[in-house]
């Protein structure tokens, strides 16, 4: 996929997303000249621990989108199983297609070229509502949301009060 | 790998008859190698391996378009896959290669080289067309363009249509498709066998 086809169809999601913003997010450039980063922003999907939040994001494609997936990371700070300390988010869609290497992934799990900034949002949402605790990034966060969930609710709560008053 | 001999391309399934065109390349090609055997070991003739060359190449390690499917053959024509590969994602063919005479298991590198080759091989076998009109596919889902009338489109096994490149890319990382997830190779097989 040349730079000029990739930078085509990342304008194209924009001005979609512009149009008809969907529910649960906002989208926009951290930089109007720099089409491959990405800001979003996403709202603490209702009936979870992250209800009321408000969670900034960063999308870094590579000029081979779509045939290779964008990195996503948090900028607000967030405790989640899948997302790692320094808020890398780590969901099978965003890893790179190809053969299995340690074979506990299958393709239909991994990036697709049909993947759009709205699909993966609308993964990592029910991420934060439904964690996966087979493959954590962050281990401490995984061990608290099985062992001891009282304490994981307290450091998520705290998470959603400080993005809160970051969005004011 | 095997260095190709010239008994090795007598060997190949076509007369000099009906593809001497080929031919005349085959035993230029297997001069090229062995000149350049004899300069030792350094030289590289992968470094300048080219399409041609990998169409010449034994068919035990690449399924050659004569070789099987002939109808969709012909829908392919040489052009299109010259285009194919200059815009290959892949390192095609590896600029490292010291020497072609290493075992494939020993050498991760020319395996790849192998299992590319086979890959493009597979992917050629996929009918192409160009776009008719029809209602029922109107936009390539890789690059989300709609289709113009006349355009160069590739149908996968559960016949869904795609731009040739765009398909070509995805396809040399990962052989499903992106809309259905259908593995592309079992069902390429199974036509295989049934032929």
């Amino acid at each position: 996929m040349s730079e000029s086809q990739s930078s085509l169809l990342l304008r194209k999601q924009l001005s979609e997303l512009n149009k008809n913003p969907v529910e649960g997010f906002s989208a926009g450039l951290i930089d109007d000249n720099e089409i491959y980063k990405w800001e979003v922003l996403i709202i603490g999907p209702p009936d979870t621990l992250y209800e009321g939040g408000f969670f900034k994001a960063h999308l870094h494609f590579p000029k081979e989108y779509p045939l290779r997936p964008p990195r996503m990371k948090f900028i607000t700070e967030i405790w989640h199983p899948n997302i790692d300390k320094n808020g890398d988010v780590c969901i099978s869609i965003l890893h790179e297609p190809g053969d299995d290497k340690w074979g506990y992934e299958k393709a239909s799990e991994r990036w697709l070229p049909v993947h759009t900034v709205e699909t993966i949002l609308i993964s990592v949402i029910s991420m934060l509502a439904d964690p996966n605790d087979e493959s954590p990034a962050n281990v401490d966060a995984a061990k608290e949301w099985r062992e001891n969930y009282p304490e994981f609710k307290r450091k998520v709560a705290r998470c959603v009060r400080k993005s809160q008053e970051e969005c004011v | 790998m095997v260095e190709p001999s010239a008994d090795l391309w007598q060997q190949l399934p076509f007369s000099a008859a009906e593809e001497p065109e080929l031919q005349d390349e085959a035993k230029e090609t297997t001069e090229r190698v062995k000149e350049e055997a004899q300069q030792g070991p350094s030289s590289c003739w992968l470094e300048h391996f080219t399409y041609r060359d990998y169409q010449l190449l034994p068919c035990t390690y690449v399924i050659r378009p004569s070789d099987m499917m002939d109808d969709y053959s012909s829908l392919d024509s040489h052009s299109d896959y010259q285009g194919f590969l200059e815009t290959m994602p892949l390192n095609y063919p590896p600029k490292k290669y010291q020497s072609p005479r290493l075992r494939l298991t020993e050498n991760p590198e020319e395996e790849e080289l192998v299992k590319m080759a086979k890959r493009v091989g597979l992917i050629q076998h996929l009918p192409t067309g160009s776009y008719d009109g029809c209602r029922k596919n109107r936009e390539c889902v890789i690059c989300m363009m709609e289709f113009s009338l006349g355009e160069g489109v590739r149908y996968l096994p559960c016949m869904h249509t795609y731009h040739i490149e765009c398909i070509n890319s995805w396809l040399m990382r990962s052989f499903v498709c992106p809309s259905c997830l259908e593995p592309v190779d079992a069902a390429l097989l199974t036509s295989y066998e049934t032929n």
